[in-house]
């Protein structure tokens, strides 16, 4: 197995199989078949069961029913990404899969699905501009961009209050890794928020500068 | 009525012809058990504003009163007994021990010896640090001197404590747990005001402020659903 093939890591419940490149993860277009893969990633489960952890996990952002989440197991299974686990004898023959037997990720699902969450970590550029252009479209004077400043600086911090709170962890073990990963997500948005005030910072200099020069203009005239 | 009130308070610096507004028109209220943060950079008005709230300086303009009465008149007799307000962190450069400086609080409300020690004891299990009793000041690191800073603060048992960047020179692992420390204070009906210049400072807060050019930004005194929550708290706090 070269190094591409070989993706199981610790701690993902994957099937290390060498299997036929399926088309490409379209599957994974959709937010909620990559939180369903995500979710089969760390145990392998039953359709209904992995509808009761999606709830418990991402039911404050995502929603969906359980039609969808039989159709995004359908999608993934298409795409190879899991697929149902099935008996394999003493000599490693596979068995046939059972109709009611639970999902597990394939190797290839469970590379997929990194490189998914390493794109979608990163700020979204396109975001950022079309939030800027519709600033622009709605902010007119000094006054109204100040207000707006203020109303940006309130949702910072307030984002930074919620961060962390007791009792929020969405991780699915006290300890280990996956709360690692949750403390390092989030220390990064707290490092963005950080930058983000610093810019509001900024912006109320600029604001007040300018604020001054057309006093001081309206004066001379 | 609040624990602590502040109306309008305007404060002013002076240097020769010079003229800086620190703190302008600032209203803030807190209520007994509130977690509340300041957020601002250096020389944004965050720590003028909590020394104000401390009564350690007085406004130029405007009110502060706490717990009903008019701060500039009674600090005197409420600082250091029922405010207790955290200097950071030149402590660590101070010497002797440990316990005696947490001591010297109640010392010099003559408390005797005995006791001011054992209660020096309690808080520094209090504040997590059962093993600093026979340590110097000097030995301590950056999250241990805050801690030593606090359970100073917290030896008279104060209704509010007010503490200037609890995180600041602490090693980044442990800001979390120095702020959880100040979670739990305010759990216990203490209200803590405190100033933060990341936005680590502002998790878990009850209520998160910004300052900006002597301007405070946010919601000014608490919603009406957390006064009723946190009397709620205080009053099962009184029972246990």
């Amino acid at each position: 197995m070269g190094p591409e093939d070989s993706v199981a890591l610790p701690g993902e419940h994957v099937l290390e199989e060498r299997g036929v490149e399926l088309a490409d993860g379209s599957a994974l277009r959709s937010q909620v078949a990559c939180a369903v893969l995500g979710l089969v990633i760390e145990k392998p489960s039953h359709g209904y069961e992995i509808g009761q952890r999606f709830e418990n996990r991402f039911g404050a952002f995502l929603s969906a029913g359980r039609s969808s989440i039989y159709a995004a197991l359908g999608s993934l299974m298409d795409a190879g990404l899991i697929e149902k686990m099935s008996g394999r004898s003493t000599t490693g023959v596979r068995r046939g899969a059972k109709a009611g037997a639970p999902y597990r990720a394939t190797a290839r699902g469970a590379r997929a699905y990194r490189g998914w969450l390493a794109e979608r970590v990163r700020s979204d550029p396109q975001r950022v501009e079309m939030l800027g252009r519709m600033t622009l479209a709605g902010v007119h004077s000094v006054e109204a961009a100040a207000d707006f400043i203020a109303r940006y600086e309130q949702e910072c911090v307030r984002e930074a209050q919620e961060l962390a709170r007791p009792g929020r962890s969405f991780a699915s073990d006290s300890g280990g890794v996956s709360s690692l990963v949750e403390r390092l997500l989030i220390e990064e948005r707290r490092r963005m928020i950080d930058a983000q005030l610093a810019w509001i910072t900024y912006a109320r200099a600029e604001l007040r500068a300018v604020g001054a020069g057309l006093v001081d203009e309206a004066e001379r005239r | 009525m609040s624990l602590l009130s502040i109306e309008h308070a305007t404060k002013r610096y002076r240097r020769g012809r010079l003229e800086r507004v620190a703190i302008k028109d600032v209203c803030l209220e807190i209520e007994p058990g509130e977690l509340v943060a300041v957020w601002g950079f250096r020389r944004s008005g965050r720590s003028t504003l909590l020394r104000v709230a401390a009564g350690i300086e007085s406004p130029e303009e405007g009110v502060v009163s706490f717990e009903g009465r008019d701060l500039a008149r009674w600090r005197n007799s409420v600082l250091g007994r029922r405010i207790g307000y955290c200097q950071m962190p030149s402590s660590s450069a101070d010497g002797g021990l440990v316990v005696e400086q947490i001591a010297a609080g109640l010392l010099a409300q003559h408390a005797s010896p005995k006791h001011a020690r054992r209660r020096a004891q309690e808080m520094l299990l209090r504040v997590g640090l059962a093993q600093g009793e026979r340590l110097q000041c000097h030995e301590l690191d950056g999250a241990e001197t805050v801690r030593v800073a606090i359970a100073s603060a917290m030896v008279t048992a104060p209704a509010l404590l007010v503490i200037d960047e609890p995180t600041n020179g602490v090693e980044l692992l442990e800001r979390d747990s120095i702020l959880a420390l100040l979670r739990s204070i305010a759990n216990e009906g203490t209200a803590v005001l405190m100033s933060a210049s990341d936005a680590q400072g502002l998790s878990g807060v009850d209520r998160a402020l910004s300052i900006d050019s002597g301007e405070l930004h946010g919601d000014a005194k608490p919603s009406q659903a957390q006064v009723v929550q946190l009397r709620r708290a205080e009053s099962g706090a009184r029972w246990r």
